[in-house]
């Protein structure tokens, strides 16, 4: 029995193929049902890599060019735009034409791109539903659905109840063959798609055995980050959005912590060609990257500048970073293509499948993790009280490269402690890290447009010159702020109550 | 939300077919609108094809609110909602006759239904009781629909006095001629003279028209059955003149 008991919609997905006389047929007596016109769409479901709009609660989905977005069930909201061209590429915020629609998503998935689903087919016919005096109790849709292509359709009804005639309805709906019912049509037409992955992580929460030794443990480790990469490599080939690269470099570099941060477990040789395999990687995707940060910070630097200096010349300046971005890209695809990089992959598959030939130690994993968690929290908060607002900048950078090692080695070692403590002493890191990370970014930044400098004075261009010397003086008056601000995130780190987190997680004196 | 009356003390002039049909129009204007059939013999209720609901009765419109609003049927129409008339409704005197206020039930009842609806339309059984006191309480507006005789005339007058005796505004009412026949000498020396004594009739004139009997076999409104039927544009012009009222 399909069950009616609200005056919503009922959404019901028939277990088996029917015609659409069925409607009709199951109809009690001297109820009559009235067709209307019927319709084909063609949907399609939008949701970035890792799932960013359905993670906060949104469904997007366009038929033909039509996008809707539209909140989880009981909500208020709903944002449509018409797309002009072909939609079936990865869309970013930025392709949606500006007013609130984009807004909304870009407030979802900022800079990522969504990318479709199998396309969904799908005819729909109105009818209604007339009890024996001849009025409607109920409007409704009959529904054929081919989730893919013209194979396999399945059939689906809508039934709306009339005000005060939910009662009659059910008397209809009693006499229907089994289906499961959905809480909205888009759920439905989504619960037909081919079964995708689970949503992607780029930091999985790993479990380990922790009778087995550390270095099983590091093995895991070390064969999911590289599973991410993997999972990341066609959208950095596609170049679908900037994100990819960044999760892909990330994983890189977690990868290479691990190796060099949990020692003594493999042989040096073994060690040493893994790195490598990493290092050469890492000249590619850098560069590219690097413009990428600087890129999706032009709205910031704009803001920054006065207008006067935000001009021709900065736009010309960006025209010439995108174009940098171009050819920077061109050399990591070609790269990532060649032969050189399957032995990149290959080397690192046959590292992980001969593990345990290349091992020299297998320490206890909890203890070990704990020893390395306290020791590199300790060499934190040594080396960062140390400084102060008129240390060197490579002091800070190298303050930013411990504090990034901690935080690495509390992500791979989370699932041996309590949850809630763990991601309070990850967030703590956090608010502490991003001053660092942001100092760092800058510094980066001049060094960058200190090279563009050079070029621009050298070919006299007086425009260039004078936006590049603006960005140069807003990035170190940003840097200098961050550095003002360091003494008092140091100190909210440092504290008593941190570190006996730290104290209590990790145990020993700290 | 704007209360409207279809009230007369005559029975037979068109009060039912004016509801249902403005009703239509205002909901066909986009406008949330709920027509609610006062009478017992609930002819509204019947031009809709909806019959009342069990158990739904004088409670409901005294109890107010949520009771109300469980009752309340929608109509094949867009927009349009109607609460079906009930045969207790003839006790409905008796009833509010023991009740506090009891000039001002239903005017307390409806306001629950100020933010669901632009317009409330009530059909109303033709007397002059305790219920019409009650209606014209309620209402903001007071259609008196009038055959242009001699009877409707004088049945238009004591309306008048009742409503000077209970202190009622008269501002709120506004007739006009219904069932009307061109071809009768009297309906055209009516027309003529009666707007002249009665500032407040409106232009709208519906005609007498096979249309309008033909709804009982049609049973719905009829704009939506014979939209070029003269008696169609007259409702038209009615409706336009009444929203435009303020």
């Amino acid at each position: 029995m399909n069950k009616m008991n609200t005056n919503g919609p009922r959404i019901l997905l028939f277990k088996k193929e029917h015609d659409k006389n069925m409607a009709e047929r199951v109809a009690p007596e001297s109820y009559t049902v009235k067709w209307f016109q019927t319709e084909s769409s063609k949907l399609m479901f939008w949701d970035t890599f890792d799932g960013l709009v359905k993670k906060a609660g949104f469904s997007l989905y366009s038929n033909n060019r039509i996008f809707t977005l539209r909140p989880r069930q009981g909500e208020e909201g709903e944002w449509v735009v018409s797309l002009r061209g072909e939609p079936g590429r990865p869309l970013k915020a930025t392709d949606f034409p500006e007013g609130s629609f984009r807004k909304k998503l870009a407030a979802i998935i900022s800079v990522r791109a969504v990318m479709p689903s199998p396309e969904i087919l799908r005819e729909s016919s109105a009818f209604s539903i007339l009890n024996t005096d001849g009025k409607t109790i109920a409007r409704a849709l009959w529904m054929v659905i081919y989730p893919d292509g013209r194979k396999n359709p399945r059939t689906a009804m809508v039934l709306q109840p009339l005000r005060g005639y939910a009662g009659e309805l059910q008397k209809y709906a009693n006499r229907l063959p089994r289906a499961e019912a959905h809480a909205t049509v888009e759920e439905m037409l989504k619960s037909l798609l081919p079964a995708t992955e689970a949503v992607y992580h780029s930091r999985p929460r790993l479990s380990f055995d922790v009778n087995a030794g550390m270095a099983p443990a590091l093995r895991h480790i070390l064969e999911t980050q590289f599973h991410v990469m993997l999972q990341n490599e066609q959208g950095v080939l596609e170049d679908w959005d900037t994100e990819f690269l960044h999760d892909y470099r990330v994983a890189g570099r977690r990868m290479r912590s691990a190796l060099s941060l949990i020692k003594p477990i493999l042989h040096p040789g073994i060690k040493q060609e893994l790195v490598l395999a990493l290092k050469k990687l890492g000249r590619y995707t850098g560069p590219v990257r690097d413009l990428d940060v600087y890129l999706l910070a032009r709205r910031d630097f704009e803001k920054m500048l006065p207008g006067e200096f935000a001009g021709r010349g900065f736009d010309l300046f960006f025209r010439r970073l995108a174009l940098d971005r171009k050819k920077r890209f061109r050399e990591l695809k070609a790269f990532m293509t060649s032969q050189e990089y399957a032995r990149v992959k290959e080397t690192w598959r046959d590292g992980l499948k001969s593990w345990q030939k290349h091992l020299i130690n297998n320490p206890a994993l909890e203890e070990m993790a704990a020893a390395l968690l306290k020791k590199h929290f300790r060499k934190l908060i040594k080396a960062g009280g140390k400084l102060s607002r008129s240390s060197a900048d490579e002091r800070f950078h190298d303050l930013r490269i411990e504090a990034k090692k901690l935080r690495y080695l509390l992500e791979f070692f989370s699932s041996l402690y309590r949850e809630d403590i763990i991601r309070d002493a990850i967030r703590r890191l956090k608010m502490f890290q991003d001053n660092l990370g942001a100092f760092n970014d800058y510094s980066v930044q001049i060094d960058m447009l200190e090279k563009f400098l050079g070029t621009a004075e050298k070919k006299k261009d007086q425009e260039q010159v004078k936006t590049l010397s603006a960005l140069i003086a807003v990035c170190h008056r940003e840097k200098e702020k961050l550095k003002k601000e360091y003494a008092g995130l140091y100190k909210a780190f440092a504290d008593e109550k941190n570190q006996l987190l730290y104290h209590q997680l990790f145990g020993g004196n700290l | 939300m704007k209360i409207i009356a279809l009230y007369s003390m005559k029975g037979g002039v068109g009060k039912t077919a004016s509801a249902v049909n403005i009703s239509y129009l205002a909901a066909r204007d986009g406008r949330r609108s709920l027509l609610v059939d006062l009478d017992p013999q609930g002819s509204s209720s019947f031009y809709f094809r909806v019959r009342p609901g069990g158990g739904h009765g004088t409670k409901t419109l005294l109890k107010g609110g949520k009771k109300i609003s469980k009752n309340i049927r929608e109509t094949d129409f867009e927009n349009l909602d109607i609460l079906p008339a009930d045969i207790s409704y003839r006790n409905l005197d008796l009833i509010l006759d023991g009740t506090e206020k009891r000039e001002k039930v239903l005017q307390k009842n409806l306001s629950a239904f100020k933010k669901e609806y632009d317009y409330i339309f009530l059909d109303c059984p033709p007397n002059i009781t305790l219920v019409s006191e009650n209606i014209f309480h309620a209402s903001d507006i007071i259609l008196v629909p009038f055959i242009p005789t001699t009877l409707s005339w004088l049945t238009y007058d004591k309306l008048l006095a009742f409503f000077r005796e209970i202190e009622m505004k008269r501002r709120k009412l506004f007739p006009f001629f219904s069932m009307v026949e061109r071809r009768k000498k009297l309906h055209r020396e009516m027309i003529e003279i009666l707007p002249a004594e009665k500032k407040r009739f409106l232009k709208s004139m519906i005609p007498y028209s096979s249309d309008v009997e033909r709804m009982g076999l049609e049973r719905a409104p009829l704009p939506a059955t014979h939209p070029a039927s003269p008696a169609t544009r007259a409702f038209e012009h009615l409706w336009r003149e009444v929203k435009e009222i303020d």
